[in-house]
């Protein structure tokens, strides 16, 4: 064994650590190695000095002054009251709470709801939503029709009540018309009022259909022309075009 | 005639009633639990059971200039943290880890305040110690020419008399860990000692 592997096991040796094998083998080799054996001799004394050297003793004033300070901080403790004095021992576990209810509320109302509604997104454009899904966007959207139907029924009332009003206006002038007139502006009010007919359909059983509504309003919105031109004593040309 | 008459019956403060036992009696154990009830003769003795160990070990690490303030800074930690000591380790393990952390952290302190030398009022280097001075004295002044990891474990082993594992336990290190640094200790206290050592 070489000198330097000896002399690395040195502590190990002087404080027991070694097996009997390798205790063997260290002794051996310090009984004809004189260096290595003065080494641990060394070791042997530095190791009996230095349990001699024991505690010490402390000033008697240490121990006032310790009594002081916990005084001190009692009294401290006391005007603090009972939560500060808590929160200032057990610091570190409240901060630690503190954060971990910080990300769990992070986690739960920004994270989670981002992860939901970019998987929704993926879903619907894959066609793979399902109802539960899609449930948020379908309120909304059922919401919006509603409105919508709302906006058609209360437009349609009034167009109707307009071509009312105007055909009863124009009725109180057929006493002037020609037969030739008044058979052309009976002709075209009842191409109107089968239009009208047709299109009242479309909007009952529709209402959600924006085109629908669209085509319904321009119907109306002609018969409307075409009742103002009568009363204006345009009927004929009207009728005729 | 004057009838005797009885004294009146007096309240007297008889002696206080005793413990069953000493309280020098109290184990460690008994120790914590009368001192989380604020009883001041609790106190005092786990102060005077540990006081020496203590004072020795702060001392010999940040050295006898500082070892007042340190220590009594240690006793405060120690009276305010025993309601959250667990009794997972020895009473005596819990105080020494509490006391090296202090001694630690105030050299740690101090290094960033080169102005202060604590060794200042100590003995002398080794190297200019008088051959007929005692070999404690000599360990102590070539103690204080380690470094502050190597000091140490070397205090708590060799000197506190502590197990690898307790030293392991009171660093906050691995037993191969405190076993290395004890030995590049010893190895440096030889080279520091090395005349005298044979005396």
């Amino acid at each position: 064994m070489q000198c330097k592997t000896v002399l690395r096991q040195s502590s190990s040796y002087l404080d027991g650590d070694l097996s009997a094998e390798k205790s063997a083998v260290i002794r051996g080799h310090l009984r004809c190695c004189d260096s290595c054996n003065q080494a641990f001799e060394d070791e042997s004394s530095l190791i009996d000095a230095a349990a001699t050297l024991g505690p010490m003793d402390p000033p008697d004033r240490i121990w006032q002054a310790i009594q002081s300070q916990i005084s001190e901080e009692e009294i401290a403790d006391s005007k603090r009251g009972w939560m500060q004095t808590w929160l200032l021992g057990n610091w570190r576990p409240v901060a630690v709470m503190a954060a971990g209810a910080v990300l769990a509320a992070g986690l739960v109302f920004v994270v989670l709801p981002m992860q939901k509604r970019a998987q929704s997104d993926a879903a619907i454009a894959a066609g793979e939503s399902s109802p539960l899904q899609v449930a948020g966007r379908g309120i909304a959207e059922e919401s919006h029709r509603e409105e919508r139907s709302e906006e058609l029924v209360e437009s349609k009332r009034h167009y109707l009540q307009t071509i009312a009003e105007l055909r009863e206006i124009l009725e109180e002038d057929r006493a002037v018309w020609s037969a030739e007139a008044a058979g052309q502006i009976d002709e075209e009010l009842l191409r109107f009022a089968a239009e009208r007919n047709a299109v009242q359909l479309t909007i009952t059983s529709g209402l959600s259909d924006v085109r629908a509504g669209d085509e319904a309003f321009a119907s109306y919105q002609g018969e409307i022309d075409f009742l103002q031109l009568a009363i204006s004593g345009e009927a004929v040309k009207v009728g005729s075009l | 005639m004057i009838l005797a008459s009885s004294p009146p019956a007096l309240t007297v403060i008889g002696p206080k009633k005793q413990r069953a036992g000493s309280e020098f009696d109290l184990d460690d154990k008994e120790l914590v639990q009368a001192c989380r009830r604020g009883e001041s003769q609790a106190m005092e003795l786990l102060y005077r059971r540990y006081k020496r160990r203590v004072f020795g070990l702060v001392t010999r690490i940040v050295g006898s200039s500082d070892s007042e303030e340190v220590v009594q800074e240690v006793f405060v930690r120690i009276y305010r943290g025993l309601a959250k000591f667990r009794g997972d380790a020895q009473l005596s393990t819990w105080i020494y880890r509490l006391a090296v952390n202090a001694s630690l952290t105030h050299v740690s302190k101090r290094k960033r305040r080169p102005e202060c030398d604590p060794w200042e009022d100590q003995e002398p280097a080794p190297e200019v110690v008088q051959r007929d001075f005692a070999l404690s004295k000599r360990l102590e002044a070539a103690l204080a020419q380690l470094p502050t990891g190597y000091r140490t474990v070397l205090i708590l082993h060799d000197i506190e008399g502590r197990s690898h594992e307790q030293c392991a336990a009171i660093l906050g290190c691995r037993i191969g860990t405190s076993k290395s640094q004890l030995h590049k200790a010893r190895a440096k206290m030889r080279e520091l000692l090395h005349p005298s050592l044979r005396e």
